[in-house]
Order: structure tokens, then C-alpha cells, then sequence
């Protein structure tokens, strides 16, 4: 099994323009199926957030010469791509002309109809549930329950305080737990 | 796992598989990487040549404003009256607009001072000059003749002024003289050459003329065209050899065979029916052919 590349190694050939593009190759295969999962979480549609993550993938081509390191560059990329998921579900807000609980129950429809989805019917409702939080929420939610990322990964993410995450987190999950038993 | 301690308090979202429940078509991310280099390479593409490799002549974009203005006022004058339109009561309303600026344009020249057309002064004089000629026109139409402007308020002083020079002058020069009594037997002379001699003088009669009127010069020409005409005809027709052709004898002889006639006239004709005709006819006789006609009458007789 390959090791994976460091991050270090990746931005120190991505500096050199002869080995750019070798650099950005070993960072899509280290990053492009967690970023797309990320992705793919928020927007549910698998078409949509493969249009996303290659937006995202652009994104840090164009600006990955101007990355500090004063971050980890996988929570910089999660970033990239939780902003491209915002916006993309204003945009669906704005075009429908519908307000977020629409926004949910849309989603939720594509999620019943979608083919790529294998999970039972536990993880369904599962679904469901995150489909009724807020956008912050379900962000916190996936990061924490799927990712496993620590509260200061997120923070570095989403711009928010390890306080305010923490209290989203518990809401979210407060919510999920109440949601499952209810519909239990 | 550390971080999924949580879930301890949760135990109905802990007994969910906490697996990926969301799937990808087959191959999905074994051509994803090669998806995004094309997509990468395609992107420096459109970087490194934003206009796709064309180009523009110098300065084009500097004019193309210009340009296309200009193109407007070219279609729009091509287009004429039928491409442009006004707002409704444009022109009823137009007036009124007009008087309204004029008068905010008075108002703020007022403001500034006091201002007049541009080029006023250029014009003013042939302005006035134009002016004068239609006034005098407009005035001569009306009463046919015109004094100058003031004329009647200085009359009186002329007249008074003039006798007053006429007296400081005093009577008029006597270089010349007339006989006496000159003056009052003028005007006896005059009356007596002019209205008095008129007063003399016989009128003289009217004179109606005959042939005043052309249609009377033509009906008279005509009458004697007709006259001579018919003169002409009934001298033709009172010849004897005509007269004898239309005689009622001829007629009735001009049918009987010349042998017939011969015949009758040798057995019923005598000397004195020869000599009655010759003398009553007046025709140029021939005297040769007299006495041979006279001959083989004697002749026939022996």
C-alpha cells in the first residue's frame, strides 16, 4: 500500500515550475476523494459535486502558489470546498426562489431518488435528519461524525470559535438523536 | 477512536453503521484525477490567451465606442422619420415646453445680467433697416401716400416761420415791370381765349358710322359676291345658242332623225321662212354659203 505524500513535499514542487504539475497530481490523488465526500455530503447530488469538486481542484491550482503555511493545507482545501457548497446552495435558494427548508426537502427528494446510495434504511433516516439542519450544522456535523476532524480543524475551516462549534455540534446532534426517535 | 467518544450519549445515532452511505458510479475515481488536469490544462489555456489566440487591430477597442455611435446616427438617419418615435402629445405639449424653458433662460440671463443673442449686434442694423421698409410698406398700403414722421406738429412753425422771412424780406423785387392795368385785363384775356372760345365753337354733329361692325363689312361683300354671281349666271344663260338648246323645238327636234327633218323641210319651207330666219337670228351670215344654200334651193325648185 503507497504511502501517502507529504504536504510539505507537495508544496515544495508545486513551487518549481517543472515539477508543478507532477506536485499538483500527487495532491489530487491524496486529497480529490475527501474533498469530493465533503462535497458530496452538502449538495447530496453526485453530478453536482462532481462539477464542484473539480471547481474546487481549479480553485487550488490558481491559488495554491500563494498558499502560507501558517495552515494545514487540507483544512485550506476544506475550506475552498465549503465555500464552493454555500455558495452553490445560494445559488439553488436564489434560482427556485425557495427558502432553505425547501432547499431541504429539494435535497431530500434527490437524496430518495438518487441511484448512488447503498446505505440502509438506519442511515437514511439518517440522512434525513441532517437534511433538517441548518447549513452550519449539518457542515459541523459531517466534519466531526464522518471526518473525524478535531473542533480546531473545523474552526480552521469554517471561521468559527472551538466554543461556537462545539454548542453547534451538540445542537446538531440533539436534533439528529430527537429526529431518529421520533421517527422511530 | 477518541474522537467518537460522544457518541456514548447518543445511543440511537450510535447504532447507525457509521460507514459511507453514499456511492459513486464505477471508475469514478480512477479518471477523476485525469478529469481535473484536462480541466486544469484547459484553464491555463484560457490564461494564457484570454481571447483564445485572436487578436485586434491597434487601438480597436479605444474606437469601437465611437464606432458604434457612430452606427447609430448612421442607422438612425437611414431609418428616418419611420425609425423614431416621440411620446404621446409630444407635439401638444410642445409649446408649452418651449415658452417654459424660454422663460427659465430669461430667468437665469436675468441672473447673470443682462445678455442677448448670440451675433444681436451683427444683425441689429439690417434688422431695424428690414423693419423700417415693411413699416413704410404696411404704411404707404394703407393711405396710398405718407409724410415724414412728424411732419404735421412742425407744420404750423414752417408756415409761421416762412412769413415771417417773406415779411423781414420785404415786396418782392421790382426789377420787372407790366403795363398798367396788365393784371386785370389778364384774366379777361385768358377767359376770353379759353372758356369763352369753347363756349363759341359749334359742336359738331354725330357721326354714326354705317360699317361700324365687321359682321356688316362681310354680309355686305357677300351680297355683292351674290350679285356678280348671279349676273355672270344669267348672261351665261341668255345666250342664243343656250337659249336654243333649252328651247321646247329643239328638244322635240333633237329626237326626229336628220333625214325626216330634211324631208318636211323640202316639202313645206319657202324662200320667205329662209330670209325671216336669217334676219330674226342676227347671225354672222356667210355669204358664199347664203348663195350656195340659195343655189340648191333654186335648183331643188327647177
Amino acid at each position: 500500500m503507497p504511502t501517502e505524500v507529504d504536504d510539505a513535499e507537495i508544496l515544495s514542487k508545486f513551487q518549481d515550475e517543472k515539477t508543478r504539475n507532477a506536485a499538483f497530481n500527487m495532491l489530487l490523488k491524496k486529497y480529490q476523494q475527501k474533498i469530493y465526500w465533503h462535497i458530496r455530503r452538502m449538495v447530496i447530488d453526485h453530478d453536482d459535486a462532481d462539477d464542484l469538486a473539480q471547481d474546487v481542484f481549479i480553485k487550488v491550482w490558481k491559488n495554491l502558489a500563494g498558499f502560507r503555511n501558517d495552515a494545514q493545507l487540507y483544512t485550506w482545501m476544506y475550506r475552498i470546498a465549503t465555500n464552493e457548497c454555500i455558495t452553490f446552495l445560494n445559488k439553488k435558494k436564489a434560482k427556485n426562489n425557495v427558502s432553505l427548508d425547501d432547499v431541504a426537502y429539494e435535497l431530500a427528494d434527490t437524496l430518495a431518488d438518487s441511484t448512488y446510495f447503498n446505505g440502509d434504511a438506519a442511515q437514511r433516516k439518517l440522512q434525513e435528519a441532517l437534511l433538517t439542519l441548518p447549513e452550519k450544522q449539518r457542515l459541523v456535523f459531517n466534519m466531526k461524525y464522518y471526518d473525524d476532524l478535531k473542533y480546531e480543524e473545523i474552526s480552521q475551516i469554517v471561521g468559527t470559535s472551538v466554543g461556537a462549534l462545539k454548542a453547534s455540534f451538540h445542537l446538531a446532534v440533539k436534533k439528529i438523536e430527537a429526529h431518529l426517535l421520533s421517527k422511530d | 477512536m477518541e474522537n467518537r467518544d460522544w457518541l456514548n450519549d447518543y445511543m440511537s445515532l450510535k447504532q447507525i453503521n457509521p460507514a459511507n452511505p453514499f456511492t459513486v458510479p464505477a471508475g469514478y475515481f480512477d479518471d477523476l484525477e485525469a478529469r481535473i488536469m484536462s480541466r486544469k490544462n484547459l484553464e491555463d489555456i484560457k490564461n494564457n490567451a484570454p481571447e483564445g489566440g485572436f487578436t485586434v487591430p491597434e487601438n480597436y477597442f479605444d474606437e469601437l465606442t465611437s464606432n458604434i455611435q457612430s452606427r447609430v446616427t448612421i442607422e438612425a438617419a437611414i431609418n428616418g422619420e419611420a425609425g423614431f418615435t416621440i411620446p404621446e402629445n409630444y407635439f401638444d405639449e410642445l409649446t408649452s415646453n418651449i415658452q417654459s424653458r424660454i422663460a427659465i433662460e430669461t430667468a437665469i440671463n436675468e441672473d447673470a445680467g443682462f445678455a442677448v443673442p448670440e451675433g444681436y449686434f451683427d444683425k441689429l442694423t439690417s434688422s431695424i433697416q428690414s423693419r423700417i421698409a415693411i413699416e413704410s410698406a404696411v404704411e404707404s398700403e394703407e393711405t396710398g401716400f405718407a409724410v415724414p414722421e412728424g411732419y404735421f406738429e412742425i407744420f404750423a412753425e414752417q408756415v409761421q416761420s416762412r412769413i415771417a422771412i417773406e415779411e423781414e424780406l420785404g415786396e418782392p423785387s421790382v426789377a420787372f415791370t407790366v403795363p398798367d392795368g396788365y393784371f386785370a385785363e389778364l384774366s379777361n384775356n385768358i377767359l376770353s381765349k379759353t372758356v369763352n372760345q369753347e363756349s363759341i365753337v359749334k359742336r359738331s354733329g354725330i357721326v354714326r358710322r354705317m360699317f361700324h361692325s365687321t359682321a356688316v363689312k362681310y354680309a355686305t361683300a357677300a351680297c355683292f359676291a351674290v350679285a356678280i354671281g348671279g349676273g355672270i349666271l344669267l348672261n351665261q344663260g341668255s345666250n342664243p345658242v343656250n337659249d336654243h338648246k333649252n328651247s321646247f323645238l329643239h328638244k322635240q327636234l333633237s329626237d326626229l332623225p336628220v333625214s325626216d327633218i330634211k324631208n318636211y323641210l323640202q316639202l313645206n319651207v319657202d324662200a320667205g321662212d329662209t330670209q325671216q330666219t336669217v334676219a330674226t337670228d342676227s347671225a354672222q351670215v356667210n355669204d358664199a354659203d347664203l348663195k350656195n344654200a340659195l343655189q340648191n334651193y333654186v335648183d331643188s325648185v327647177q
